[in-house]
């Protein structure tokens, strides 16, 4: 379905997205676009309806109503494998890594989809199969590095800091090789000094490793310095989208969200 | 038609003695979520003791289950407190591992010291038959309906109404909270499991005076209780006889109708069946898993 | 990997000389058991190990593999090595059946439904006169042509050396899954179902790939055990079998190649010591299983990683939150 179009195309777009638990609408009416090579915020006070978000359109929850188009292709309701197939990887909310393995045995286990075999590969591996997975192994090593994990290497993910495992999840993330990365708060947890390191290298994986990224995230230093614009949700509804510049001084979100935050 | 009513008589008997043997069973794997293993060597450690304290301690049969009732209590408190607790907490696994190697062992055990031969418990009435119209059944069969009728109201009551229930819901329910509200949750814990132990053991001393107390019934009896908890839809004493009944009943006409043989099998295939199309039980209101 | 690669090798050397240095034909049977347990506590693994569901239901596989071979040898006439293979593959494809069927299930609900397929089939296998001959059992299932005028220690080593066979094939295969992107993907399902299908792990497929690989390894033990007892009963279906793999498997050290083998060996040894005692044997494996859960929860290999993971990592930080729970609401 993915036509040439000579404008940039939305890599994701999200057209009138809505989910209803027993009568309560937690998301409504929700659109927005993501380009190729942004940083997307979404923001918005708690249970303003972003996670329910991330996983309407990973698949994690069907859709009550709405579309989601990824690449021009229309993913509405896919399975989770199936989306991340597509190229659109998210992370989770509450620390989900693979805990009694090491570091490098979660993103090497990240690299499912490059490593992809037949069941005879399996069992009798020809020589394509043996260079696939050294190359998973050096992409592996590599991503170790990028996330600065280096040291860790071979530490259980069970040991780690949180800091840590906030750069693990990221890294069995990226090691799916997904076009578009969505982080659900990556930075809780961290104090402010990693939070600001963090977005760094957020800001190098878009360039080099991911064409977007959509960022869930609670720490304002770390949204507004980052990303390029933003949407705002409060109770399951978009309150404003813009530049960070733009969005502070919209009053309706300083009222309901940056004015409490400064109080 | 009479032939019909005999069977359904039969089954409602034998439906009834599942339930009740499966008592213990609601409590330990429905509410508390241990995957209880050696529950049927519980019910067969009853039937055992109920034996010998009957016919070698020379009491009669109501001072007999009094005993045997403090003595399971105890144990069922120790095997909480010194086994249980250890892996709780850890997920559903350890627990079923646990419980394994205890029926293992307490069933081998049993039978160095009791060895195999079925033992026959004297009953507080005697086995003479009852007409009901065409159906017959024997004094002892009613009576211990009647028994279970009155453990199943008398564990429901405990549940909902005594300050000991109370804490053991919001135990099950949330421990953190429970214990943030003054509640001593080990304690609850070790009562609940020593509850459903003595629950066990009753029904096993109760049983064992209609057919016989026999070593090696603890495999079949912990797999027909979970069959009747999960048909009921776990921790639920309403769903448990409903369970109970279903189960004695379809065996009673399967064994009448189709097949003397393959009775046991029909527990196992409603089983599959239902947590094929119902994993949360026939009766369960709980939301099916996405 | 290279540690596990090397151990084994080393111990399939080492089991290769065995019948040569040995002549004593009841220290051969007893290797031929360890190897026997070995393929079956191998394949239990895969499951226990690899989809990390406890299933109690594993001697279906074993006992439909003998009853297979059993049955072809005796009815048909098949040789053994047509009648082994052929019950791995029926174990096999009744894999994939009940494991299309249980391995939606998780927790307590998969470790009941298994257990209650495998009465199902003992039930069947006791009362099916026609197909198993019922409770008698099928005995006279042939041995191959070439034990014919044989001595009965070259019988022993005979055996042994296609137990060999089976368990290098198991081992090769096991080995070959583990240490695949096939079987990573497994074990990703395993640690984490929300955190498999972000990186576009289908659960189910992975899950379903370990078990009908476990139910093919089954199978083989199964056909294998037929000709060698010479004799098949709805025994094989019965829980005591059940509970020696479990007890093999978790003593050795669940999800590692080794521990299994381990536990075999130590297990079976200890089987022989205490044959005399049949209820005291059972009694104290039943001590043994509740020992190894409280102070041996990953087995012996578990232990031994551990430490040496303690020896080579010290001072770490003392973690994050353990936040296990996800979020994500269908799996």
């Amino acid at each position: 379905m993915s036509q040439v179009q000579s404008f940039p195309a939305p890599l994701l777009s999200v057209h009138g997205l809505e989910k209803t638990f027993g009568g309560l609408k937690a998301v409504q009416a929700m659109n927005f676009e993501v380009k190729p090579g942004e940083i997307f915020g979404l923001i918005g006070p708690n249970g303003a309806g972003k996670t329910t978000c991330f996983n309407l359109i990973t698949g994690f929850y069907t859709p009550s109503a709405g579309r989601v188009m990824f690449q021009g292709e229309d993913i509405t309701g896919r399975k989770p494998y199936a989306i991340a197939q597509k190229g659109l990887v998210r992370s989770f909310q509450k620390t989900n890594v693979l805990k009694s393995l090491t570091v490098f045995e979660n993103i090497l286990a990240g690299h499912y989809l490059a490593a992809r075999q037949s069941l005879l590969d399996t069992f009798f591996p020809r020589a394509h199969v043996r260079l696939a997975e050294q190359a998973a192994r050096d992409s592996a090593a590599q991503i170790v590095e990028t996330m600065g994990l280096a040291k860790r290497l071979n530490t259980p993910a069970h040991v780690l800091s949180c800091g840590e495992l906030r750069l693990l999840e990221v890294g069995v993330a990226l090691a799916a090789k997904p076009t578009l990365l969505m982080l659900d708060e990556p930075a809780a947890g961290l104090n402010s000094q990693e939070a600001l390191a963090f977005g760094e290298t957020l800001k190098q994986l878009r360039r080099t490793q991911v064409q977007s990224i959509v960022i869930v995230e609670h720490n304002m230093g770390l949204v507004m310095g980052i990303c390029d614009r933003l949407v705002v949700m409060n109770f399951g509804q978009k309150l404003a989208e813009g530049t960070p510049t733009q969005v502070q001084g919209n009053p309706q979100v300083v009222e309901a969200y940056l004015g409490k935050a400064r109080a | 038609m009479d032939l019909f009513l005999q069977f359904l008589a039969n089954g409602l008997v034998t439906g009834t003695f599942y339930a009740l043997s499966a008592l213990g069973l609601t409590l330990i794997f429905g509410l508390m979520r241990v995957v209880n293993f050696a529950h049927g060597e519980f019910y067969m450690l009853g039937g055992v003791l109920g034996w010998f304290v009957t016919a070698h301690l020379g009491l009669d049969f109501f001072s007999g289950l009094v005993l045997v009732a403090v003595v399971m209590a105890g144990f069922g408190w120790l095997v909480d407190r010194v086994l249980i607790e250890r892996v709780r907490g850890q997920g559903e696994e350890p627990g079923i591992l646990l419980t394994i190697g205890l029926s293992i062992f307490l069933a081998n055990t049993a039978l160095l010291l009791a060895g195999t031969a079925p033992q026959k418990i004297a009953g507080p009435l005697p086995n003479a038959p009852v007409f009901l119209g065409p159906v017959v059944l024997t004094e002892m069969r009613i009576f211990a309906v009647a028994v279970c009728a009155a453990l199943i109201l008398g564990a429901h009551l405990l549940i909902k109404k005594t300050k000991l229930g109370r804490a053991m819901r919001a135990t099950f329910q949330d421990p953190m909270a429970a214990q943030l509200a003054g509640i001593k949750t080990a304690r609850v814990y070790a009562s609940t499991f020593a509850l459903g132990s003595v629950l066990a053991a009753s029904s096993g001393m109760l049983l064992g005076a209609i057919y016989s107390a026999q070593v090696t019934v603890g495999g079949i009896v912990s797999l027909k209780a979970f069959v009747v908890v999960i048909l009921g839809g776990m921790g639920s004493f309403a769903g448990a006889i409903v369970g109970g009944l279903l189960l004695g009943v379809a065996e009673a006409f399967w064994g009448g109708y189709v097949s003397t043989g393959m009775v046991d099998i029909i527990g196992f295939i409603i089983v599959i069946l239902t947590l094929i199309f119902k994993p949360y039980g026939l009766f369960s209101a709980r939301a099916e898993r996405a | 990997m290279k540690l596990e690669r090397n151990s084994l090798l080393i111990l399939a050397a080492l089991a290769a000389v065995f019948p040569l240095l040995v002549t004593d034909q009841y220290l051969l049977h007893i290797g031929i058991m360890v190897l026997f347990y070995a393929v079956l506590a191998s394949s239990l693994n895969l499951i226990v190990g690899y989809v990390g569901e406890f299933s109690l239901g594993h001697t279906a596989f074993l006992g439909l593999g003998a009853y297979t071979a059993a049955i072809l040898s005796t009815r048909y006439g098949l040789p053994m090595w047509a009648t082994v293979p052929l019950a791995g593959l029926l174990s096999a494809g009744l894999g994939s059946l009940i494991g299309a069927i249980t391995l939606r299930l998780q927790g307590p609900y998969f470790v009941i439904i298994t257990l209650a397929f495998a009465e199902v089939l003992r039930i069947i296998a006791n009362n099916w006169v026609g197909v198993t001959n019922g409770p008698m059992g099928i005995a006279g299932i042939a041995q191959p042509d070439i034990l014919a005028s044989a001595s009965t220690l070259f019988a022993k080593r005979f055996y042994f050396y296609i137990a060999l066979a089976i368990a290098g094939v198991a081992l090769y295969l096991a080995y070959r899954f583990v240490y695949s992107n096939t079987g990573r993907a497994a074990v990703t399902v395993r640690e984490n179902r929300y955190v498999a299908q972000s990186v576009g792990i289908q659960p189910f497929a992975y899950a379903m790939r370990a078990f009908v690989l476990g139910a093919f390894l089954a199978g083989l033990a199964g056909g294998f055990y037929a000709h060698y007892i010479s004799f098949v009963g709805a025994d094989v279906f019965r829980f005591s079998f059940m509970a020696t793999m479990i007890i093999m498997v978790l003593i050795g050290g669940k999800g590692t190649l080794l521990g299994p083998l381990v536990g075999a060996l130590l297990v079976t040894l200890m089987e022989e010591y205490l044959r005399e005692a049949q209820e005291l044997r059972m009694s104290i494996f039943g001590l043994i299983v509740m020992l190894v859960v409280l102070f041996l929860p990953k087995g012996l290999m578990g232990f031994l990683t551990l430490r040496r993971e303690r020896r080579g990592d010290q001072g770490d930080a003392p973690g994050c939150t353990p936040h296990v729970q996800a979020q994500g609401g269908a799996a």
